[in-house]
């Protein structure tokens, strides 16, 4: 192992882009919110503390601070006792089509199994790569891929089920969505 | 109205998922960053020492080629000599040493065979080094 000196480069020299990616992780596992909030000040404050541990011949800060976010996210999604509500939808012809987009697409997700999300969250939250979530799980590019390509094709079919439903009855408020078990 | 991947025709879930990527709020960005920074320069006073001793290594290397290091040692020199002469202490006066008495105040010498004895030289005993040998050779038999 390489020795480590005082000149090594700080991971945390430009936090707030760092802080974006980590927190649109956090959201897409927890959703938007005050979870979400929580657990990238957690991964902050154990990245801080942990900072000399950061080596950065093995990959680049965001990396290593999604690693420690995964286990604040965890340990988030284990603490909570009551189940959690998606956020409530409300008539949707109010709304901004952006907005709208974006709870129609927060609600699909929370439809997807832990492992799905996680993979999704990882690469379009965190924007990482699919070389770096396979060195962050410990497995194979491929194989993150061709789990990611089919977590989308799930996405995609879960949609299309929803458009359906939603064209055969009128979508009741508040949908509520069963959360998935913790990876 | 239509959710949106029935609205767009092409729609690609992927650039949606890109598009529709939650934002912290501003606020919470700010304040955390704050933070961090706060707690990052005040635990690493090393960093600080390590850019003086660059910056020093720099201007050495910067100067080296003008002679700026002979400069330097000639002028610590000159600082450790006038220190040194105005540091330092005369245990006797000097008055006395004049080059008068360093001429003429000369110890005399015993002549050659002879050894001081109080103020006289008297003659040295036989043996003893500086003695005069009055005989040569082996001695007279007949």
């Amino acid at each position: 192992m390489r020795p480590r000196t005082m000149f090594a480069r700080d991971p945390l020299s430009n936090p707030e882009p760092l802080i974006r990616r980590v927190y649109a992780y956090a959201a897409y596992r927890l959703g938007d919110g005050p979870d979400a909030e929580d657990a990238t000040n957690d991964a902050f404050e154990r990245a801080l503390r942990y900072r000399d541990s950061y080596d950065r011949d093995r990959g680049e800060p965001v990396a290593w601070l999604i690693g420690i976010a995964r286990r604040c996210v965890d340990q988030i999604l284990v603490d909570r006792v009551t189940v959690a509500e998606p956020p409530d939808v409300e008539a949707p012809v109010h709304l901004e089509d952006e907005t709208l987009n974006r709870l129609e697409l927060s609600r699909v997700l929370g439809t997807l199994s832990a492992q799905d999300r996680e993979l999704v969250a990882l690469r379009y939250g965190a924007d990482l790569s699919a070389r770096q979530i396979a060195e962050l799980l410990g497995a194979r590019t491929n194989t993150i891929e061709v789990a990611l390509h089919r977590a989308l094709e799930r996405l995609r079919r879960q949609m299309t089920r929803e458009q359906s439903r939603s064209h055969s009855a009128p979508t009741p408020e508040g949908v509520r969505i069963e959360p998935s078990p913790p990876v | 109205m239509k959710p949106f991947w029935s609205r767009q025709r092409s729609f690609n879930i992927e650039d949606e998922l890109r598009r529709a990527k939650p934002e912290p709020r501003s606020e919470f960005v700010l304040t955390l960053a704050e933070r961090l920074r706060a707690q990052r320069h005040g635990a690493r006073p090393v960093l600080r020492v390590a850019l003086a001793a660059a910056l020093t290594t720099a201007l050495l290397a910067a100067l080296a080629p003008v002679g700026a290091l002979g400069s330097a040692g000639s002028a610590a020199e000159g600082l450790v000599n006038a220190a040194t002469r105005v540091a330092a202490t005369h245990t006797r006066p000097l008055a006395g040493q004049t080059p008068a008495t360093n001429q003429y105040n000369k110890k005399k010498k015993c002549p050659k065979g002879t050894k001081k004895k109080g103020t006289k030289c008297v003659k040295a005993k036989h043996g003893t080094k500086g003695a005069r040998v009055s005989r040569r050779g082996p001695h007279f038999t007949g």
